[in-house]
């Protein structure tokens, strides 16, 4: 069923929910600013519409899901997200392949559209429109489209966004949605014709690897410290710090002790039965000092967490326009 | 009975319905007040039109109804293509019998056509100059003798005038059998003549991707159609059905499904009640996103917004 859905944002567990399906698995904001987010999407036939607005510095883990390919660009010449370590200039574009596991952060206000599709289609298409040459790596990669077929791609995005956020009745029609559908096609194939322009590199692969599972571990074990997960890894203090310094433009320690104060932020404003008392939560996760956690926790969140734990109402909630997606 | 009808038009689909043989579709390339002019001549057997409008179009002829067909320029003028190629004043197109066609002109555009069916067309090449005049396999561009030609276009010049002028004469039966017989032999002498360069329109590959293009389109001939689905349904590249279209329609496959969509989305309009229907609604079911763009392109092409067509009352 063809249809759309336009969002604001001021919970980041909310915004990361809503984009569960493009893949993004979890989202940390690194700054310490409200977060607001605006999200618009549509669902074709095939093809998934994304256009995002954020104001906050953040990093998220992106896991394509499998048989998917993603691709993405940067609005305007507004900056766009840092998907492993590729900065897109404008005119760019990027493509992530089935199963890639990116971080993918931002260093404050950015703008950036997606399209997510099947990469069977995009072959079959690419394959009728091109010819057998026409290829997208498995792996992410940078094109350089020419400039009139880049332009297309994006106005056309641009007014499919814009109408579903005017005009949603327009996006409910099964014809409307195929047309736009299959210009959307056209235009993207034309994109990538040309061939990309930067591949990953080996070592890049390796790092991008290296902290997918970083993630991973982080996530499974809240006791692991840093000589631990070297350990598991298998990889040296210096190269994890390089990692993260690349992908995700803070320390290990950092990133692990803010994901670790969202995962029990999370937990508090869930107010599940086990989150009955803070100074348990945070042990659980892996805070040692409750003091220090606290202050650590109102630096972050501007507030203490047991005001979280009291506070019942949950913010601002995502303000989704009827109509089904 | 031999009858004769003059007609001027100012929509080009009432031209096109008005147009005799085959299905004729027509899509106008180019904006500006459409006029044409179309000269209907029934003899006895002897069937002949003469046509002439002023703008840039595309027309597809779809199927001749058991009758063998030719065509022939009347005046020279801008570039008038049928099936690629150039149509002249001195040549004549024999069409086969149950092709399709794409005649594409850029500019004012007078040709003239003349059937028999098929059989009296066989029966009158052997009985007047002993050879074989059922239609070819393929469509041919024959190139007559000069003083052949200049008779053929004469008498059809001369049968347009009368219908003109003096169309009570053309209703004498008498008098069209007279006209009937001249024309048949200056028709035959030019057919028939053995000197005559021939040259065949298909050519290969592209014709059959046109074919295989046009069987899309009259597949779903109120449907918008866009050039992935065409590409994926004719395994085409892009890159060579533009070659095709080029040679064929005079504009590329964007352009040219572009323009069917235009037409499509005003035909639509045009037949919607403007209190049930929103320009913007016709405008996306037709694949027309960029709604800015659409009235602008829309009045282009047709000299009116689309929100005006849809509020004139249909019929």
């Amino acid at each position: 069923m063809p249809g759309s859905r336009a969002s604001v944002f001021g919970e980041p567990e909310d915004f990361e929910e809503a984009l569960r399906a493009d893949g993004v698995t979890a989202l940390l904001v690194t700054s310490r600013e409200q977060f607001r987010a605006r999200l618009t999407q549509i669902s074709l036939d095939r093809l998934h519409l994304a256009s995002v607005e954020e104001e906050v510095a953040r990093v998220a883990l992106v896991a394509v899901p499998a048989n998917t390919i993603l691709v993405s660009w940067p609005i305007g010449d507004r900056p766009a997200p840092v998907w492993g370590g590729i900065e897109m200039r404008t005119g760019e574009m990027l493509t992530l392949g089935p199963g890639n596991r990116v971080h993918a952060r931002t260093g404050g206000s950015c703008r950036w559209d997606t399209i997510r599709l099947p990469d069977k289609e995009l072959l079959c298409y690419g394959r009728a429109l091109w010819g057998p040459s026409f290829f997208v790596p498995p792996a992410p990669a940078v094109w350089r489209p020419a400039p009139a077929a880049g332009r297309h791609l994006a106005q056309l995005q641009r007014a499919a966004i814009r109408m579903a956020e005017a005009r949603s009745g327009a996006l409910t029609n099964a014809e409307a949605a195929r047309g736009l559908e299959q210009q959307l096609i056209y235009a993207l194939i034309q994109c990538l014709s040309s061939g990309p322009a930067a591949q990953e590199t080996s070592a890049g692969r390796r790092h991008r690897c290296i902290l997918a599972r970083f993630d991973d571990l982080l996530r499974a074990d809240a006791s692991l410290g840093r000589v631990e997960f070297c350990a598991e890894l298998g990889i040296s203090e210096r190269l994890l710090r390089a990692c993260c310094r690349e992908y995700l433009r803070i320390g290990p320690n950092r990133y692990v002790r803010l994901q670790r104060m969202q995962q029990v932020h999370r937990a508090l404003r869930s107010g599940t039965p086990g989150a009955a008392s803070v100074s348990e939560v945070a042990r659980r996760h892996g805070f040692r000092d409750p003091g220090r956690f606290a202050s650590n926790y109102r630096a972050v969140y501007g507030e203490l967490p047991s005001a979280t734990l009291r506070r019942s109402s949950r913010g601002i909630t995502p303000l989704s326009l009827h109509r089904p997606v | 009975m031999p009858s004769s009808a003059v007609r001027t038009f100012t929509d080009p689909d009432d031209y096109a319905a008005a147009i005799r043989q085959g299905t004729y579709e027509l899509t106008v390339t180019e904006r500006g007040d459409f006029t044409a002019k179309l000269t209907r001549i029934d003899l006895h057997r002897l069937w002949m039109q003469r046509f002439s409008d002023n703008l840039p179009r595309i027309s597809h002829i779809a199927g001749w109804g058991g009758r063998a067909v030719i065509a022939f320029r009347t005046e020279p003028g801008p570039s008038l293509l049928s099936s690629g190629i150039e149509m002249q004043p001195t040549n004549i197109v024999r069409y086969s019998e149950a092709q399709n066609y794409y005649r594409h002109s850029s500019g004012f555009a007078s040709y003239g056509s003349m059937s028999l069916s098929v059989a009296e067309m066989a029966a009158f090449g052997d009985a007047l100059a002993g050879t074989d005049l059922t239609p070819p396999r393929d469509a041919v561009l024959i190139t007559p003798l000069p003083a052949a030609m200049a008779r053929l276009q004469r008498l059809h010049a001369a049968a347009g005038h009368l219908a003109e002028t003096a169309p009570e004469i053309l209703a004498n039966p008498d008098a069209a059998r007279g006209l009937e017989q001249a024309l048949v032999e200056a028709m035959v002498a030019c057919l028939a003549d053995q000197k005559a360069h021939s040259n065949s329109l298909a050519q290969g590959q592209h014709t059959i991707i046109m074919r295989r293009f046009r069987r899309v389109l009259e597949e779903n001939p109120e449907q918008p159609l866009y050039i992935p689905e065409i590409c994926k349904a004719i395994r085409v590249p892009d890159r060579t059905l533009r070659q095709c279209c080029q040679e064929y329609l005079g504009t590329g496959p964007k352009h040219y499904l572009l323009l069917r969509r235009l037409h499509l989305a005003r035909r639509a309009l045009r037949q919607a009640q403007p209190n049930t229907t929103t320009v913007t609604e016709t405008a996306t079911r037709f694949g027309f996103w960029q709604l800015g763009r659409f009235a602008v392109e829309y009045q282009s092409l047709f000299g009116e917004s689309p929100s005006a067509t849809l509020r004139q009352l249909p019929g």
